[in-house]
């Protein structure tokens, strides 16, 4: 799986992607992501944040060259990659699709080839993790938002992936929630892409950022210099004016 | 209509899930084997997972769509049932199995319809209405000469959503006389069923039609291609469905006005199951020679009667039409 | 209801913890039990009643919710059983809007309004001690296929997004409609929150998919072992089976009405 070995995980070279509508999304993207490297995806709404994790997770394909783990993303490849990936989706309910909470979670060890009873560890455990203090037998959909996003998270640890992909993590959740969530993200010994508006939330889980807009890279750096960057954030519409 | 369990006896009830699970296999036989199918021209997004979660999520929608009311007649509303919807949409096969997982799901959690009333009611509302639905709309949407008569293949969603139920409803006062419990007559009884899923077929077909009509301007098509059943499975449906229109009633309807009454009196208290039995045996040779005499059917009387006895033999003609109209037309 | 029945289901008690596969067979043989029994047998049927009973006060939950739930979905059993007296050939013994009406009939309608509340009954108790994912792996256990199972839990986990949906969007035309609407308008406007409906869950559909695809899945949905049934269970399966051997039994001695 380790293809160089100055250990970059991702490489994006000269990517596009449009919609077959015509609408481009990604134009001529370069980026780069080193293993232990946590970024944040920042930019405002149809900069094209989401789009490029989904074409990560193989889902969406432009032209440009992709390479994750050391391998070219495409068909062949594409299978043993997701198994080294995590996606959080915005809609936990997308992905929390099984009726009780510990099914979800064993889904992914399930697929693995683990058998049931170390599936069930596995589950438990991770749940511990996150911090899920609830029964494992509870049913999804009488949980609250934070509580699918919690499960949702175990959901994709379980697998113990290498990447993870995380989709605006912090949307809709009260302070409370959201501070939770920091905290168990930043206790991952995982690489992260983290597509977000919420600016408090990646300065706490994420080590450099990259700011897109229109589908191009506008500025990178270490999460402290581009967070500070307040002249930069406001051309790229990430600092609200409400004057 | 859902049947209780109080309603049906073992010779009903066994035999009706016996069918019913033989049906739903061969669906899920199909299913399977156009999966793999699907599955082997792959494609580079989405995987495996082919269509268990989407028909997951449809099973949740038709059971949502019945919440919302349509008005059908001044004071009445109809909702959807959607076996007829699912299987333009998606084939008979996945509709089967779709409507059975509902109607599970409604006995369960809403007691809706009896547990050993399943394999009846998975017949009446999800494998009949969707066969039917599905079978009726190939011919009247894609065969000569009714395509044409049919503009933009509204007219035959209607059709085939309104007859899809009433077939369906059909089925209801036999499975009932049938099992002898009740003392009710078949002829009321049918009159009131045809009656009610006439209109019930009504809102059917208007919604089928209006949810259609809305999910092409919305979805493209590409991502819900109709189905498309073959030519010869349409057609044995069609001669199955007119066989037990046909065959059926002429058991139960009898040229001696008296035979249903004759029988439910033997019944008295000797118990219901010889009721059942008697009436076929005693009276099959006149019923041969006319199914409907004088345009009635015994156990009702006057215009209901002849009412009945026409509606029965519109669609016993409907049924041959089609059929000739099949063997003689060609397929576009 | 349902959401009350939901939530019964998750206390604890002795039937709470029974194997789900060994609720659902009792509730089947006793179904079967019940229906067999001649309905005019009324006294005899009201035995059976032993047994929900039994069950509800084991398991510890509230009579009241059961007593509702039962009335409320009555009504459309005792419409098609009222017309039975008028049918049933015997002794009459009135006569109402000039039909008469037969001890036969009533006696048949009676025995099988009983049968419909002790069957309820005991689908009741089964429903508010057993979580619906257990019960589902109880079918499972029993013998229904997997193809429909699966199809099953994916409409129990999207159902009540999907109803809340419509709850919403109904709202949100309720609103908007300052009170009757004419026939053409309200059958657009449903047909509309039909058609966004479905868009919504094809969309979600395929958001599933894309979900069980990063999560391995390869086409064979895997379950986790559910737990062995034990002596309790066993013990409770015989338990029911002579239950209801002993009431048909009782129900079938000749008795004369």
């Amino acid at each position: 799986m380790n293809g160089s070995s100055s250990e970059t995980l991702v490489e994006i070279e000269g990517y596009s992607f449009a919609y077959h509508t015509g609408t481009p999304v990604v134009h001529d993207l370069n980026l780069e992501l080193a293993r232990g490297e946590r970024l944040a995806l920042l930019g405002p709404n149809g900069a094209g944040k989401s789009t490029l994790l989904l074409v990560l997770a193989g889902f969406l394909r432009g032209h440009g060259r992709i390479e994750i783990f050391g391998r070219p993303l495409q068909r062949g490849t594409i299978a043993a990659i997701r198994k080294g990936l995590g996606f959080l989706f915005q809609n936990p309910d997308d992905q929390l699709f099984m009726p009780t909470v510990i099914d979800n979670v064993a889904f992914g060890p399930l697929n693995l080839g683990m058998d049931t009873k170390a599936a069930r560890e596995r589950s438990l455990e991770v749940l511990r993790f996150v911090g899920f203090q609830e029964s494992s037998s509870r049913l999804a959909h009488h949980l609250s938002l934070g509580q699918k996003r919690l499960v949702a998270l175990a959901a994709i640890l379980a697998t113990e992936p290498e990447l993870l992909l995380l989709d605006e993590p912090s949307a809709f959740l009260d302070p409370r929630g959201r501070a939770r969530l920091a905290r168990v993200v930043q206790e991952l010994d995982v690489s992260l892409v983290v597509a977000s508006h919420d600016l408090e939330f990646v300065r706490h889980t994420c080590t450099t950022a990259v700011v897109l807009d229109q589908g191009r890279v506008v500025a990178r750096g270490p999460i402290g210099e581009v967070l500070d960057d307040d002249e930069l954030l406001a051309k790229a519409g990430l600092r609200a004016d409400f004057t | 209509m859902h049947l209780a369990d109080q309603l049906l006896s073992a010779k009903i009830y066994l035999p009706a899930a016996a069918a019913a699970v033989a049906g739903l296999s061969y669906c899920a036989a199909r299913v399977r084997r156009d999966e793999r199918r699907d599955m082997e021209e792959g494609g580079f997004l989405g995987g495996a997972a082919g269509s268990i979660p989407l028909m997951g999520v449809m099973g949740a929608f038709v059971f949502a769509a019945q919440m919302v009311n349509f008005p059908v007649l001044p004071g009445t509303s109809g909702h959807l049932g959607g076996a007829v919807l699912l299987a333009i949409l998606f084939g008979p096969f996945h509709a089967s199995i779709l409507m059975a997982s509902i109607l599970i799901v409604q006995c369960l959690i809403f007691q809706d319809g009896g547990l050993l009333a399943l394999g009846a009611n998975i017949l009446n509302m999800g494998i009949v209405p969707a066969f039917v639905g599905a079978a009726l709309y190939q011919m009247l949407a894609f065969r000569r000469p009714f395509g044409r008569a049919f503009p933009g293949q509204q007219g035959a969603a209607f059709m085939a959503a309104w007859l899809g139920v009433l077939s369906g409803a059909l089925l209801v006062p036999f499975q009932v006389v049938y099992a002898g419990v009740t003392s009710l007559p078949l002829g009321g009884f049918l009159a009131v069923m045809i009656g009610v899923h006439a209109v019930i077929g009504l809102a059917e077909g208007l919604i089928t039609v209006a949810v259609l009509k809305f999910i092409k301007q919305l979805y493209p098509l590409r991502a819900i291609g109709e189905h498309r059943m073959g030519a010869s499975g349409a057609v044995t449906l069609l001669l199955v469905v007119a066989l037990l229109i046909g065959g059926g009633l002429s058991i139960f309807a009898s040229g001696d006005p008296d035979g249903l009454e004759k029988a439910v009196a033997m019944s008295g208290h000797a118990g219901p199951e010889q009721a059942g039995e008697a009436d076929p045996q005693q009276t099959k040779e006149p019923a041969l020679s006319s199914p409907l005499p004088d345009y009635t059917v015994p156990g009702v009387g006057g215009v209901v009667s002849t009412a009945l006895a026409g509606l029965t033999g519109t669609l016993g003609c409907f049924a041959i039409v089609l059929l000739l109209s099949y063997l003689t037309g060609r397929a576009r | 209801m349902k959401f009350l029945f939901e939530h019964l289901s998750q206390c604890s008690s002795i039937v709470h913890s029974l194997d789900a596969r060994v609720k659902v067979a009792a509730t089947l043989i006793f179904t079967v039990a019940v229906v067999s029994v001649p309905s005019h047998h009324v006294g005899h049927l009201f035995l059976f009643f032993a047994w929900p009973a039994g069950m509800i006060a084991a398991s510890r939950l509230p009579l009241s919710p059961f007593v509702w739930r039962a009335l409320a979905l009555s009504p459309f059993i005792l419409l098609v059983v009222v017309f039975n007296p008028f049918f049933e050939q015997g002794r009459v013994v009135a006569s109402i809007l000039g039909l008469p009406v037969t001890l036969e009939g009533l006696l048949t309608s009676a025995g099988i309004m009983v049968k419909f509340f002790a069957t309820m009954g005991v689908m009741l108790v089964l429903m508010a001690t057993t979580p619906f994912p257990a019960l589902i792996g109880g079918i499972r256990g029993l013998g229904v296929p997997a193809f429909l199972t699966h199809q099953i839990a994916f409409l129990y986990r999207y159902l009540f997004i999907l109803l809340s949906q419509v709850r919403t969007m109904k709202r949100a035309r309720d609103t908007r409609s300052y009170g009757r609407l004419p026939a053409r308008v309200a059958i657009r406007s449903a047909a509309s929150i039909l058609g966004v409906l479905f868009v919504r869950t094809l969309e979600t559909g395929e958001r599933v998919e894309l979900a069980m695809a990063l999560r391995g899945f390869d086409g064979t949905l895997r379950d986790l072992e559910t737990r062995r049934a034990g002596p309790a269970d066993g013990l409770f399966l015989l338990l029911a089976v002579a239950f209801c051997v002993f009431c048909w039994w009782m129900a079938h001695e000749r008795l004369v009405i």
